[in-house]
């Protein structure tokens, strides 16, 4: 089934919405919920969560990509979850990972209003598209789904070391590309 | 800083990234898309494996190059363009080339080098006739264009096709340089379908005994007979500027393992951190994530000795050297954060 026929199920209120989902996206979204939660119980809790949270925003939303959207809404739900988990712990294993995605943005700590993250991520997305599907890839799974160094690694048949070489490479070119674009704020 | 917000800029991911990067393969990649340890980068594995498919090897040495060449497509701008930006004070120990060789169907040359102690960079120029379409190694017919940022909804092989090319593949590496390289890896950089440019890696395990080495570059194509070539180059070693021993103000302070020292060593090239310690059991060492405090780019490895001894060693960082270095230490699997090795200078 394509999205289009399982948004117009939403919008029917039809609950072979959920069904259709699950069947396409399961996996997907699981893997978000997984990925930034480690605990498969909070995990699943999440996915449940998700298709919850999915089903009372659509209708009105009528999301372009299901899949993604569905992705950022178990990211969102998973982030929330970790958040609480981790509210008494020094250094989450996601802040770590923002932590190194901060060292190549520049005076990020003056990063203080929404227009200025939107202009920042836009940015982001702006260099996404030069680098190459590969780094593209590497990128995404480490820090907008906080995929530990060693998993990339053994998904990607690279060493640890080069996953961690090339995400280097990567963040220099990305702290380059936004001194470049002014956007060092 | 911030951390909701890098959250947030985070959350302003185009989603046809996630479509493309998480979605659109379930969350899994297919092995052809997640083998991509050889483009681009190259364990010693992998090397050894092209040297075993080499066929024959011929050298010639040709015509030097200019420098104003060399500065263009040497050493420095592609360690750039592989994202490492190397120091000013490098400039002094970067050694043009001269040294190339020849056949029928494709040439290289190596254009520039640089080393310390911990490590060998060459940069070797290869072009190749009309007839080609040069891409790394392992890049293979079905891969997308995008794999060596050509934008086109084409296949390798496809786009080669429609221009009435055969596909060229290339590797180089150092493993018999007659340098102790113990790794390695390769940065490509594609300048025209006939042309592209390597910057071949060695990591560096004994001494820098000598100042002349040796190159392999390896091509495979259809009707291509001389598929290596072997190119001497020399080079000229960075010294060490500083050195200095680190001890660590609790030794047990990590389960498991007993830490002995730091040492921290800077050549014009950069900064090095060596940790060395004992652990009852390898695997105490081997799933620990170690991040230096203040020094960034760091990259390296473990080695292991007899009677439980290992050593982390971790080079091509850059930052700033102090009488305290703070070490992170996290679970490599899981991410999670364990504890702090404090170090005192001695």
């Amino acid at each position: 089934m394509d999205d289009r026929e399982i948004v117009e199920l939403f919008w029917k209120r039809s609950e072979q919405a959920i069904t259709q989902l699950n069947a396409k996206y399961g996996a997907a979204v699981r893997q978000v919920a997984h990925s930034i939660l480690k605990d498969p119980q909070d995990a699943e809790e999440c996915v449940n969560d998700t298709y919850f949270q999915l089903w009372k925003s659509i209708p009105p939303q009528c999301p372009q990509y299901l899949g993604a959207y569905a992705c950022k809404t178990a990211r969102n739900i998973s982030l929330k979850r970790y958040t609480y988990n981790s509210a008494y712990r020094r250094n989450g294993f996601y802040d770590a990972v923002l932590d190194e995605l901060a060292e190549c943005i520049p005076d990020l700590a003056e990063v203080e209003s929404e227009y200025q993250a939107k202009e920042l991520a836009e940015a982001i997305n702006r260099f996404l598209k030069r680098i190459s599907k590969q780094d593209r890839w590497l990128f995404v799974q480490r820090y907008w789904l906080g995929v530990t160094v060693s998993q990339i690694s053994r998904s990607s048949n690279m060493t640890a070391h080069a996953v961690s070489v090339r995400l280097f490479r990567i963040r220099s070119r990305l702290k380059k590309y936004l001194m470049k674009e002014g956007v060092a704020l | 800083m911030n951390k909701k917000l890098l959250y947030e800029v985070m959350d302003m991911l185009d989603e046809a990234y996630i479509e493309e990067n998480i979605v659109g393969t379930n969350g899994m990649r297919s092995s052809s898309e997640r083998n991509f340890a050889m483009n681009g980068k190259h364990s010693t594995k992998n090397m050894k494996k092209v040297i075993v498919l080499a066929i024959a090897a011929c050298l010639m040495l040709s015509i030097a190059i200019t420098a104003s060449a060399s500065r263009l497509w040497g050493v420095r701008s592609l360690s750039e363009e592989s994202g490492r930006d190397l120091p000013e004070e490098a400039d002094e120990y970067i050694v043009v080339q001269n040294s190339k060789a020849d056949t029928e169907e494709w040439s290289c040359t190596v254009t520039e080098t640089i080393c310390d102690h911990n490590e060998i960079s060459v940069a070797i120029e290869v072009t190749c006739s009309d007839k080609y379409f040069l891409i790394p190694t392992d890049c293979g017919y079905d891969d997308p264009t995008g794999f060596i940022d050509i934008e086109s909804d084409m296949t390798l092989g496809e786009y080669a096709a429609s221009k009435g090319k055969e596909l060229m593949k290339v590797n180089a590496n150092l493993l018999d340089s007659g340098f102790d390289i113990g790794g390695g890896m390769v940065h490509f950089e594609r300048v025209s379908d006939g042309q592209m440019l390597l910057l071949v890696q060695g990591y560096v395990e004994g001494d820098i005994s000598s100042e002349q080495g040796i190159c392999t570059v390896y091509v495979t194509a259809p009707g291509v007979r001389e598929t290596k070539k072997e190119l001497p180059f020399s080079v000229s070693e960075a010294p060490i500027t500083s050195e200095i021993i680190y001890l660590p103000v609790d030794s047990n302070i990590i389960s498991g393992l007993y830490i002995e020292k730091a040492t921290i060593t800077e050549t014009p090239l950069g900064i090095s951190v060596c940790i060395e310690g004992t652990a009852d059991d390898w695997d105490n060492i081997e799933k620990l994530d170690l991040v230096c405090e203040g020094i960034s780019g760091l990259t390296g490895g473990y080695e292991r000795g007899d009677n439980g001894k290992w050593t982390v060693c971790r080079a091509q960082g850059q930052g700033n050297v102090t009488d305290t270095l703070i070490v992170h230490v996290y679970d490599l699997e899981t991410g999670k954060y364990i504890d702090d090795i404090v170090f005192k200078q001695s």
